[in-house]
């Protein structure tokens, strides 16, 4: 089922398995892989609707993949299964039935992408968008948009929550000089509050011209009538806006 | 409306009072009671068990049948305006399973606590609420019982605490049968078993299908769950059994749903519609009240028929009311985050949008 339904469970992913390499000094490894939807799905209210990417990226021990599209999907998949400690994939509902161009090396039985290393989705000059899942179409939607206004942004596909390819978002900012970060979960220690906090504590701080902004889920359970659902869940408009006030237009 | 007024208060007026003869006999003169057998529940632990023979009384089997006639309605209803995408999300119908909650609200007293899983419609009508504040909840408006801001799985009422989304869990089962056992809790657990686990039949989930037995040092009845007054004898003999501090008690009850588990399941990837059918046709609890109703002379078919009248005209006007409500308004996302706290700020998608949020 979902990942809402992991809490039930919770204690044998952290415990068992995120723990146990560590606990037994190296004797016992944990090759399990936790798949499922994660996040805001369509109208399933509050107890389906939660992102756990903060949740399972703060664990030690544990490997958190999040893919956004069908070569991402499959490539972590595989990356995953063969990784010999538990990996959680978050993957999302709505993506499902979404159809990408499947480039010619992904359909290789052995296409792995490696864990921990983010993709340049769409290369750009004026400012970094990093994001990871469903909200990296967002983005590339809204780059698309302020493309025909002359604003260039670069969009980061994270495709790793745990362990965070930050040199990758670092490069990228100390190229453009402006941040936003995109989620779908709550703002608090969310993921985006992460990125944040690791640009300031290396080399791309001090290339920074405005203050890295955050685009992220509304900090509420998720309501069920239609209006309040769209306005809880990041939308292009949202996206846009945080990249405009960032570069001041 | 008056007539809406009259059964709605007929069903908060509640089984535990004594009935006054309140409702206007006409031209024919029926009886006033009849004596039905039900059928003896197998038992666990238990020396004697609910009687096998109970008496129901014309109003009360009218209140019952009335009752369990608008669940039914409200849930084809709630299917029809679904297949609309006027209803989103989830939507877990209970069709075919009436006689349990009304059965057992006929049980228990208003001021008794109840809570359920998703299937929890009918649960949320018997404990009290409108077919208007169900569907308008459903329809995600304004005038739904959580104000459009819970949906199909998460209705509240007085003593009713929902509707809740997240189950699966077999530890917590019987964890909380252990906890319940030591410290004598009065409290009643009960099983609707409609031989499915979504798509799993019981068969081929659980180890043992005795599931009144699984409370083991708990003892359990075993109900059967279509006849709506078997549900009301056990439900009683269990409240009984509680409030006399003899400690928890387990109650399955034997039931079907005719929908898949939800309505994203046509529900019959796993079931025959022979199987379906079977049921509709000779365990179907409305019918069955109906057919005793009728054979012992405590209403006419044309009595019930105005029933059925009144209570589809009921349905529609709520599902009305449900699709003509306004959306909840955007000021109030922020709202009900904490109980009994000053105003703060909720944020939004980003730092500069702000939702107020109010206790």
């Amino acid at each position: 089922m979902t990942f809402n339904f992991s809490m039930q469970a919770i204690d044998q992913v952290i415990n068992s398995a995120a723990k146990t390499y560590y606990m037994s000094g190296g004797l016992q490894n944990v090759p399990i892989v936790f798949r499922g939807p994660n996040g805001a799905s369509a109208g399933v209210a509050a107890q389906h609707s939660q992102c756990f990417a903060a949740w399972y990226g703060h664990c030690p021990g544990l490997k958190v993949v999040s893919p956004w599209n069908a070569e991402d999907a499959k490539g972590l998949i595989k990356s995953a299964i063969r990784d010999n400690n538990p990996v959680v994939m978050l993957e999302n509902e709505l993506m499902y039935g979404v159809a990408f161009e499947f480039p010619q090396e992904a359909q290789s039985k052995d296409f792995l992408i490696p864990i921990g290393k983010a993709k340049i989705e769409r290369q750009g000059t004026h400012i970094t968008v990093v994001a990871h899942s469903r909200p990296v179409g967002h983005c590339v939607e809204a780059a698309a948009v302020l493309a025909k206004e002359g604003i260039e942004c670069e969009v980061i596909n994270m495709r790793t929550i745990r362990p965070m390819d930050i040199e990758t978002i670092e490069a990228s900012v100390m190229k453009t000089n402006h941040l936003v970060t995109v989620e779908g979960g709550w703002p608090q220690f969310g993921v985006g509050a992460e990125i944040c906090a690791r640009i300031m504590e290396g080399p791309a701080f001090n290339f920074l011209d405005a203050p890295a902004v955050r685009v992220t889920g509304t900090d509420v359970p998720m309501p069920y009538a239609k209006i309040l659902e769209d306005n809880c869940v990041p939308q292009v408009k949202d996206i846009i806006f945080a990249i405009k006030k960032t570069l001041n237009i | 409306m008056r007539k809406m007024l009259a059964a709605v208060s007929r069903v908060l007026s509640g089984a535990a009072q004594k009935p006054a003869s309140r409702v206007l006999v006409g031209s024919r003169n029926f009886a006033n009671d009849a004596t039905f057998e039900i059928k003896k529940c197998d038992l666990h632990r238990l020396e004697e068990g609910p009687p096998v023979t109970t008496v129901l009384t014309r109003e009360d089997g009218l209140r019952y049948y009335r009752m369990m006639q608008t669940v039914r309605r409200m849930e084809l209803k709630a299917d029809q305006l679904y297949k609309q995408k006027i209803i989103r999300g989830f939507c877990h119908l209970c069709d075919g399973q009436e006689a349990c909650c009304v059965g057992m609200e006929a049980g228990i007293n208003p001021t008794d606590h109840l809570i359920t899983a998703y299937r929890a419609h009918g649960f949320t009508f018997t404990r009290g609420l409108s077919v208007r504040e169900i569907l308008a909840e459903l329809t995600g408006r304004r005038g739904g019982c959580a104000k459009g801001k819970g949906g199909s799985m998460h209705m509240y009422a007085k003593n009713f605490y929902g509707g809740n989304g997240i189950v699966g869990a077999q530890g917590q089962i019987f964890e909380a049968y252990n906890m319940a056992a030591l410290w004598k809790l009065p409290c009643i657990f009960i099983c609707e078993n409609n031989r499915y686990g979504m798509g799993t039949s019981v068969e081929r989930a659980a180890a043992s299908t005795d599931y009144y037995k699984r409370g083991d040092f708990i003892p359990g009845m075993r109900v059967d769950g279509m006849d709506v007054l078997c549900v009301r004898e056990a439900t009683k003999f269990a409240a009984a059994h509680c409030r006399a501090g003899k400690g928890p008690i387990l109650m399955e009850l034997q039931t079907y749903r005719y929908h898949g588990h939800s309505m994203s399941d046509p529900g019959v990837s796993y079931r025959t519609r022979e199987e379906i059918q079977e049921v509709r046709s000779k365990s179907d609890p409305i019918m069955l009240l109906k057919d005793r109703m009728v054979n012992s002379n405590l209403a006419s078919v044309e009595e019930l028929k105005e029933i059925d009248v009144e209570v589809r005209k009921e349905i529609e006007d709520a599902a009305q009311f449900a699709t003509a409500d306004p959306e909840p308004p955007l000021e109030e996302l922020g709202y009900h985050i904490y109980s009994n706290e000053p105003p703060f700020e909720v944020r939004g998608a980003n730092q500069w949008i702000k939702f107020k949020s109010i206790s």
